[in-house]
């Protein structure tokens, strides 16, 4: 196993194979951040895979003032953010009851503080999570994402996003305000079944 | 700035030393407002423990992008990949070969000429160094 500055170094020659090793180490990561912004598993897939194809391209400029991970994060989150506004303007235009079908919460598998105990359990909440993710804004969802789920800083989003710290913590703020007018009825039904 | 932004901020560690301590104070007085923190942070908790995607293998989808855009040839890279390693193969085969061309030629076995060949070199170290070779029982 090559060390990542060897592989971007062979790369930049023209490796493929270092290339390719690249991809196979933060496919999964930068996979998982695209099904979260965008939404969609399908469209998730190219965006990964346009993400890729982008920073090979641009491989050969990259300096290494920041790691090749946030370099790449950063990439994907500008091909993620142009495919969810698009969507979205696409998915407004349809029908309310259409999308009132994807909204389907169990208050009990939601709130649980415990992991889901199998495949099934783990699938059906990662769909809750994001069918909640979804009724965001790409905008407030791309800054709830790296906030909550990467775990990134303020500061690092801002960087990642090209936008100040106060731009995100105003979206963040707005996009949690949301969020908790979405959960509000659900977390309250939750709480009384679990009182009960 | 209303509680339930103070809420958020605090959450967020927005808020100043003072501000979080006025906010301290309100939460153990005020009942819905800890409500309201105990959700803010039960949905931010859920949200983390969003299970991962299986793994996607994205590999063949981005290669054959990058050889639709003509950026690579993976044909020739599989040549250059092969190549790289078939060169060492590809030379012991030859020694191989050679030497069952010899042997064929001169009625010579392969391993009649390793034993000419090891005899050779022993009697070399035995003729330029007091090197002894120690005799084996069959």
């Amino acid at each position: 196993m090559h060390d990542e500055q060897t592989l971007i170094t062979q790369c930049q020659r023209g490796d493929m194979n270092a290339f390719r090793q690249l991809v196979e180490r933060y496919e999964d990561r930068i996979y998982a951040l695209s099904c979260s912004i965008i939404g969609d598993r399908e469209m998730a897939r190219d965006a990964a895979q346009e993400a890729f194809v982008r920073a090979y391209k641009a491989l050969k400029n990259f300096e290494g003032k920041s790691s090749f991970y946030t370099w790449l994060y950063r990439i994907t989150t500008n091909v993620c953010l142009n495919i969810a506004h698009r969507e979205k303007r696409r998915l407004d235009s349809v029908s309310l009851d259409a999308l009132q079908e994807t909204y389907d919460i169990s208050p009990d598998r939601f709130f649980c503080a415990e992991d889901p105990h199998n495949d099934i359990e783990r699938i059906d909440l990662r769909n809750q999570i994001q069918n909640v993710l979804n009724r965001l804004s790409p905008d407030h969802r791309t800054v709830v994402v790296l906030k909550d789920i990467e775990d990134f800083s303020q500061e690092e989003i801002a960087q990642t996003l090209g936008i100040s710290v106060g731009t995100v913590k105003s979206r963040l703020s707005r996009a949690r305000e949301h969020l908790q007018e979405l959960l509000r009825p659900i977390y309250g039904e939750w709480i009384g079944k679990d009182s009960a | 700035m209303n509680d339930w932004t103070k809420l958020v901020r605090y959450l967020d560690g927005n808020l100043s030393a003072q501000e979080s301590q006025s906010l301290e104070k309100q939460l153990i007085e005020n009942a819905e407002l800890r409500e309201e923190l105990a959700l803010l942070k039960r949905i931010q908790a859920t949200i983390a423990k969003r299970p991962p995607e299986p793994s996607p293998g994205l590999w063949v989808g981005i290669e054959t992008r990058l050889s639709e855009e003509g950026l690579i040839n993976p044909l020739w890279d599989q040549l250059v990949w092969a190549g790289k390693r078939l060169v060492p193969l590809m030379v012991a085969a030859a020694i191989i070969l050679m030497a069952v061309n010899l042997s064929t030629e001169t009625g010579v076995t392969i391993d009649d000429y390793f034993d000419s060949q090891t005899e050779l070199l022993l009697s070399e170290i035995d003729a330029n160094t007091s090197i002894s070779i120690p005799e084996t029982t069959e």
